[in-house]
């Protein structure tokens, strides 16, 4: 019987160091590969005919593009345009580790904590120095709530401040143990159909089809919810509002 | 072809495909908004309760981490562990609270924009 967790388990496939640095191109390197390969084939050839009536690959394309830039311009306004591609990539990226992650026998990079932090961080850093560079050290005032009396304001400025650097922990966590939290019961019941064998195992498997329907709109939902908060700390980075 | 060479009628035609173009984007653009609401509300909602479930523990995370990385590094044990909670709770309820007051602000305003 495998554990639901061995899932997870990272292997390396091939075995690579660069002095102590361990840089092993691993399993969950390899599915972001498929992922980002993927997402170029469909958007590469999608819009390589450039159809005035799209056909199914462009209709898709066109979708995502449309989705994306209508939520920048929705949340960051104009001064969010120069940033759409990075919000771009950061959506489709994620969504394909998601998606491709429901393939069976598929790793999904997404569900490691690691990689979803490395993401929510580099948001984070490049959310903070865009603040600055756009606001210099008036960017400070963000931490300082207005309308407030001076010894509260002793109370609410470590709040405000850890508010802020919770950011990226709050971002990554959500992705990451969604896709655990996911694939781990997809796992679990997978088991309980092997265990309650041909005749009662008919229940749990048709619980996994319904939940796998579930766990592709989660797939989609994680996606989108880190794309639109990377919205979300861009417009408070630009338009300095609480 | 069979049809000759015809200059005015082109541009005429031209016109006439410009107005009804104009006439059928009206009839489209018109319905967007609303649809926008109502299928884009539930997804709002459900990030929203997703947003506001995960600020609120990674802020008990984040300031209990701190708290416990002060107590090991001044031996301050136990009392920057309970205040790195206590602070982190209020930092989490803080960006749900914001989370929140964003999404009510614009169902107020019945559109699913930021100003």
């Amino acid at each position: 019987m495998h554990s639901p967790m061995e899932q997870f388990e990272i292997k390396r496939l091939l075995n690579f160091h660069i002095g102590s640095l361990d840089a092993s191109f691993t399993n969950s390197a390899l599915w972001m590969m498929v992922a980002v390969a993927l997402a170029t084939v469909v958007f590469v050839f999608g819009m390589s005919r450039r159809a005035m009536v799209p056909g199914r690959l462009q209709a898709t394309a066109e979708l995502g593009y449309e989705f994306i830039a209508g939520m920048v311009r929705d949340n960051v306004g104009n001064a969010g345009r120069k940033y759409f591609p990075f919000i771009f990539t950061l959506f489709v990226f994620i969504l394909f580790c998601n998606l491709l992650g429901l393939v069976p026998y598929a790793f999904t990079p997404t569900s490691h904590i690691i990689v979803t932090f490395a993401m929510a961080l580099v948001v984070f850093l490049g959310v903070t120095v865009i603040g600055f560079v756009r606001h210099g050290a008036h960017f400070l005032s963000f931490f300082v709530p207005k309308g407030v009396p001076f010894v509260l304001l002793l109370l609410l400025l470590p709040i405000e401040v850890i508010s802020y650097f919770v950011r990226p922990f709050s971002l990554s966590i959500r992705l990451f143990a969604n896709m655990l939290a996911g694939h781990t019961m997809l796992k679990v019941f997978g088991g309980f159909v092997v265990m309650l064998g041909l005749y009662a195992g008919w229940a749990p498997l048709a619980f996994i089809i319904a939940f796998t329907g579930l766990e592709l709109l989660i797939a989609f939902l994680q996606a989108y919810v880190f794309a639109i908060l990377t919205c979300l700390y861009l417009n408070d980075a630009i338009h300095l509002s609480h | 072809m069979a049809n000759p060479p015809d200059p005015e009628g082109d541009r005429r035609r031209i016109d006439e495909l410009d107005a009804r173009l104009r006439a059928a984007r009206g009839k489209i653009e018109k319905p967007r908004p609303n649809n926008g609401v109502s299928s884009g509300m539930s997804h709002r909602q459900t990030g929203v309760a997703y947003r506001v479930m995960v600020d609120m523990i990674a802020g008990l995370l984040v300031g209990g981490f701190l708290g416990y990385w002060l107590d090991r590094w001044q031996g301050w044990a136990p009392w920057s562990l309970i205040g790195g909670l206590i602070v982190g709770f209020a930092a989490g309820a803080n960006n749900a609270w914001r989370a929140i007051r964003v999404y009510s602000d614009q169902a107020d305003k019945g559109g699913n924009r930021l100003p």
